[in-house]
């Protein structure tokens, strides 16, 4: 029998599931901190949405998604905010990814993370064009300065931008939850909500 | 602006900037972000705010004017993007400053979304400070057992296991047996939840939501109709 | 009433049993000590009472029967009371007063304003927490947001109260507040304590369920326990009852009226 999405959206943000969404928020939101002390020129934050997406399911890491932009854009940047479609996105996509039981074979994951991550562009190219006309204040503005001292428009510059950076950042993110996954102790995965992990 | 505001009020505020930054002319949007500047310096934390425009909104406006006025584009351009960016990224920050967190957290009571999502948004600044703690609580542990992050950028991405995964770890075991405690803190019971306390709409909120609804919907009409 | 028959259970890939057949009769208004030494299963047991098992760990398989009232109707979330260990991952963490983490759950549960009130009262001065009812529930010492966990469950007025070790981090007056209230609340509900403290287990139980490694070695008194011939040695014993075996006497009092009596004699016929 198949569950409206209604139902389903219930069943994944129930009171036992929240506790865990808002674990992953937490992590997506400390990634930042990570990242610094590791020295790694990389975002990764979405690994607390991807690995919602395999434990929880999708609903809960689009929840996850649209919450930790919000958050993030409370507690660091305001400009966050607006890239919560980004996040969500991306958390409808692991969710659907962990559903058809593909965090089982490492291959798969570095190709679904890769893919993920045009996506990701795909879908952040527009928000970045329209709120930021490219600049960020971040490490990739040279790129989009690059993009558009050759001739690009702002769209594509942005786009292009994207397409260089993000498939990375998002293929070491799958990589990471896979192997948490691997790691995790049964007696922590046996009460998982959803068993989409074997 | 140093009474108390509802949730639903600042929601309007910035609904009603982001309208004039798609639909407004460019007077108009000057004009905006006047009244948005008047607000900054009206706000309690006026010095954070006003920091947080000199140092984060004022360069990327002014570096957006000069990127896209360069490259023989035309200088209205670059106003353009200057002047969204201001009008959407400032009344955030003004909202963010100026409410305070406890109003906050009764008004989202009153707004009809379901109650657990409004716990979740409370609950996940709560975690972040615990999470931040298990952080720096395993960093030092590992820095004690050698752990050296200063590896070659070849190998970087081996260091970010010895940290990540115990956090991991233990974030996912407290949010399980919180998640047992949650099963007993009737989250999921269907009765109507009746608060201790809440912020309900004052009559300046509901006058003040009024005003920024009308003139949004205003300025969308008159940019279809205006030339 | 609680009626429990032939209890086992069983984690995924665990190759033993945490607890495995037990049996009890639990009347109303009375409270069972569950004791024993550590991965005892006494935690897990107290999880299968309040439903918890089937639902969060999966993959467990548990027999047997839990039988509540004459009807067999498992108490609903709202009538279950439950104190985990760890008291900081019990509370809501959304809450800014001590006073509305009380409420939180009655909130949830929609109970009208003016009894909110009146419970958060009780519990307030039953858990000696007025002085800090606008106190932020993260600037607590472990003994206080200990009672507050507990305060909160009990403003439920739970039918049935499990409490996995609440004295851990609690101080002697906060102990004794704990005694105190639980001796008047398991009038009206049953209650089911997990504790390694057993002075405070012997002087609230009516009766003792003593495990080791899963296997119900003994139910009854307390009384019982300590003049059976079974060995208690894993377990602390408080030391009025040390110093009577010690001293080699056949019949354990728990009453300090009356060892003192007892050792006035050894010492005069000495």
């Amino acid at each position: 029998m198949k569950q409206s999405m209604k139902e389903r959206f219930r069943l994944q943000t129930t009171g036992a599931a929240l506790p865990l969404i808002a674990v992953g928020i937490g992590i997506n939101l400390i990634m930042g901190e990570l990242t610094a002390v590791v020295k790694i020129p990389l975002y990764l934050d979405s690994v607390g949405t991807i690995f919602i997406g395999a434990i929880c399911g999708m609903y809960a890491a689009m929840v996850c998604g649209l919450m930790s932009n919000v958050a993030a854009g409370i507690i660091f940047n305001p400009a966050m905010i607006f890239f919560a479609p980004v996040s969500i996105v991306v958390g409808a996509c692991a969710g659907y990814f962990a559903s058809k039981n593909g965090f089982s074979s490492l291959p798969t994951v570095i190709a679904f993370g890769l893919f993920q991550g045009i996506i990701t562009a795909l879908v952040s190219a527009p928000i970045s064009a329209f709120v930021f006309g490219g600049i960020t204040l971040g490490g990739t503005d040279f790129l989009v300065l690059y993009f558009r001292a050759i001739g690009e428009s702002v769209q594509k510059s942005v786009l292009y931008q994207g397409l260089a950076s993000d498939p990375i950042d998002k293929c070491v993110s799958y990589v990471l939850v896979y192997f948490i996954l691997m790691q995790m102790p049964d007696s922590l995965r046996n009460r998982f909500p959803q068993s989409t992990v074997r | 602006m140093h009474r108390t505001l509802h949730p639903l009020t600042s929601l309007c505020f910035i609904l009603f900037f982001f309208v004039i930054a798609l639909f407004g002319a460019p007077t108009t949007q000057m004009v905006g972000v006047m009244i948005l500047l008047s607000a900054a310096s009206s706000i309690r934390k006026r010095k954070q705010a006003w920091k947080k425009i000199a140092l984060y909104i004022l360069p990327i406006g002014i570096l957006l004017f000069l990127v896209n006025s360069a490259f023989g584009a035309p200088f209205s351009r670059g106003l353009a993007y200057a002047l969204r960016f201001v009008l959407l990224i400032t009344p955030l920050v003004i909202v963010l400053l100026g409410g305070s967190p406890t109003d906050f957290r009764l008004g989202l009571r009153t707004v009809p979304i379901p109650s657990r999502l409004h716990y979740l948004f409370i609950f996940s600044f709560e975690i972040i400070q615990s999470l931040r703690d298990v952080f720096q609580a395993v960093y030092i542990g590992q820095q004690l057992r050698g752990y050296n992050a200063n590896r070659s950028l070849g190998n970087k991405w081996k260091n970010i296991f010895p940290l990540l995964l115990p956090v991991m770890l233990i974030a996912i075991s407290q949010g399980l047996d919180r998640s047992l405690a949650f099963e007993f803190k009737g989250i999921e019971s269907p009765a109507e939840k009746i608060y201790l306390r809440t912020l309900t709409l004052s009559p300046f909120d509901k006058l003040s939501i009024a005003i920024l609804l009308l003139s949004s919907l205003g300025l969308i009409v008159a940019s279809f109709i205006l030339p | 009433m609680i009626t429990i028959k032939d209890l086992s259970f069983r984690y995924k890939q665990e190759a033993r049993n945490s607890f495995e057949h037990i049996s009890l009769h639990l009347q109303d208004g009375q409270a069972l000590g569950v004791i024993g030494p550590s991965q005892a299963g006494k935690t897990t047991f107290a999880y299968a009472l309040a439903g918890l098992l089937q639902k969060h760990f999966r993959g467990g398989s548990l027999t047997g029967t839990v039988i509540f009232d004459a009807q067999d109707q498992a108490p609903g979330t709202s009538e279950i009371g439950f104190v985990f260990q760890d008291a900081s991952l019990q509370l809501s963490g959304v809450t800014e007063t001590v006073e509305e983490e009380i409420a939180f759950s009655l909130e949830q549960f929609g109970v009208p304003r003016d009894i909110m009130r009146e419970r958060i009262e009780e519990q307030l001065s039953t858990f000696h927490l007025i002085g800090l009812r606008y106190r932020h529930p993260k600037t607590l010492s472990g003994g206080e947001t200990q009672m507050l966990a507990i305060a909160s469950e009990a403003a439920k007025h739970p039918r049935l109260f499990i409490l996995d070790e609440p004295t851990q981090a609690l101080d002697a007056d906060h102990v004794r507040h704990l005694i105190d209230f639980l001796r008047v609340a398991k009038r009206s509900s049953t209650i089911i304590f997990i504790e390694q403290n057993m002075s405070a287990t012997f002087e609230l139980c009516n009766h003792v369920l003593f495990l080791e490694n899963g296997r119900q070695q003994f139910l009854g008194t307390p009384h019982d326990l300590l003049n059976s011939n079974i060995d208690v040695s894993s377990l602390t014993l408080p030391e009025l009852i040390d110093v009577q075996r010690s001293l080699g006497r056949n019949h354990i009092s728990l009453l300090f009226k009356e060892t003192i009596e007892w050792m006035k004699k050894c010492r005069t016929s000495a």
